[in-house]
């Protein structure tokens, strides 16, 4: 991916976040005001996201079920401090990335991996999975499983902060500026992060890249 | 492996393939179902003293910070009350003291820029206004002692302090045992005695009484009561002794003049 296409990606990106923090701001006034049932709204909204980010970083769905689920009612419980100086979903993933480092600090010799299963009918994932194997597609789930393993490793092979850099940059999307929110430090820093996580995918993932 | 022809992957085309990752409809009916009841429990389960638990939570970790402050803070509010509070007036009552040679004296020990006994603050001043210094009266019958009160003009607050009370009592206990020194200086070890007071306040009776004549008439009178006791108990012991002495005698007389009949 080029300069031009994440400056690109960038901008759409703030522009829709833009249009979906003001529908949140609005949604978390209610809640504030006393409408909880407003807040299952947000959940459904960002839970796969939520979700998505969390078992990214921690390789297992169980932990990421169970620390979503913390994330939101941490969320819940202290709404009425949140003033809207950030977008809601920053906030959110503030709340949900701080809970998931602390387990992963505290769990950081346990690692037990449950992967889910990639969905080939995805059209992304598809096209990257017809680019890697056979057109005939013999032993194709075969090759995908393998490959799912060896991402996993290599993400866990990363530092916390790294694998946090490049779960929410190139799994969810989020803009250099947003994670810098999200995360509690400058734009170079995740810059940094997101360069020294790649040299490192790259060098666990070369049997599958080109030379 | 990977074909060689296919080698036309990137690194974030790979990456790509994690966003496909999703769980099955079912791990979301359940997550819903857990979320709801966390979020009930979370609404009703709170306990009124959660609040209260974290804060004693949170001061369990300033443990140490806040002993010291309430340490520092209970020094410094009992340092301020016991400099500003003011000296406990004494009343002045006129003492017939002695104003000892320099060399024997201990109000110039403890005081010597206050202790100046004026001939003019000999007369009744105002409790409120003097301060007695607790000096060791010396009381005497001797012509050569001069009565003189001796009275300090008003200090100031600050410069009064209860230890200098606490070091005069401690060196009237010291040099208690010197008597023999102060005798020697003053001529006669029979004339007069030191007799250390804590307070300046004396009364007069007690000031014209002689210690020496009480001290020996109470420490005759005790001795003399005891030995009375011991040998009115003697007398009568030995008077009972006689007496059954001769008892025995006379009965045993009676017996051997009765037993023997010629």
């Amino acid at each position: 991916m080029n300069a031009s296409k994440v400056l690109d990606k960038t901008l759409v990106a703030t522009s829709e976040r833009k249009l979906e923090a003001d529908a949140d701001l609005a949604v978390v006034r209610r809640v504030q005001a006393g409408d909880v049932a407003a807040f299952d709204s947000l959940i459904g909204k960002y839970r796969e996201r939520v979700v998505g980010i969390v078992y990214n970083m921690t390789s297992n769905r169980e932990d990421a079920a169970d620390l979503a689920q913390d994330a939101f009612i941490k969320a819940f419980q202290s709404i009425h401090r949140f003033q809207g100086q950030s977008s809601f979903f920053t906030w959110l993933y503030r709340i949900a990335i701080n809970s998931t480092l602390s387990h992963l600090r505290k769990n950081r010799l346990r690692s037990f991996f449950s992967l889910e299963s990639i969905r080939v009918e995805d059209p992304v994932a598809r096209e990257v999975v017809e680019a890697l194997t056979d057109r005939s597609g013999v032993g194709r789930d075969a090759f995908v499983r393998e490959l799912q393993e060896k991402l996993n490793e290599a993400m866990q092979k990363l530092s916390i902060n790294h694998r946090t850099v490049v779960t929410l940059f190139e799994i969810d999307g989020l803009s250099h500026q947003e994670i810098a929110e999200v995360m509690g430090c400058s734009v170079g820093t995740v810059r940094s992060r997101l360069h020294y996580a790649k040299q490192l995918l790259q060098a666990e993932l070369q049997p599958y890249l080109p030379k | 492996m990977i074909p060689p022809e296919k080698r036309d992957v990137t690194l974030e085309d790979l990456l790509r393939l994690k966003r496909a990752e999703r769980p099955p409809p079912e791990f979301w009916a359940k997550f819903d179902a857990d979320m709801r009841a966390k979020q009930l429990s979370a609404i009703v389960g709170r306990p009124r003293w959660s609040g209260v638990s974290a804060f004693l939570g949170l001061l369990g970790r300033f443990q140490l910070p806040i002993g010291a402050a309430a340490a520092l803070a209970l020094t410094y509010v009992g340092y301020t009350r016991f400099e500003s509070a003011p000296p406990a007036p004494v009343a002045v009552a006129p003492v017939r003291s002695v104003k000892p040679a320099p060399a024997a004296s201990l109000a110039a020990v403890e005081k010597p820029a206050a202790v100046e006994p004026k001939p003019e603050a000999a007369a009744p001043v105002s409790a409120s206004l003097v301060a007695v210094v607790p000096a060791p009266v010396v009381t005497a019958t001797s012509p050569h002692l001069v009565s003189v009160p001796v009275v300090l003009p008003p200090a100031a607050p600050a410069a009064h302090s209860p230890f200098a009370d606490g070091l005069a009592v401690t060196l009237a206990d010291y040099r208690e045992p010197t008597a023999a020194a102060h005798a020697a200086a003053f001529g006669s070890d029979s004339e007069f005695e030191i007799v250390p007071t804590r307070a300046a306040a004396v009364a007069e009776p007690l000031a014209r009484m002689d210690p020496t004549e009480e001290r020996r008439s109470r420490l005759l009178d005790s001795s003399l009561s005891n030995s009375r006791t011991m040998v009115s108990d003697w007398i009568r012991n030995r008077a009972s002794s006689d007496d059954r002495m001769a008892e025995s005698l006379e009965h045993a007389s009676d017996h051997l003049l009765t037993g023997i009949r010629f």
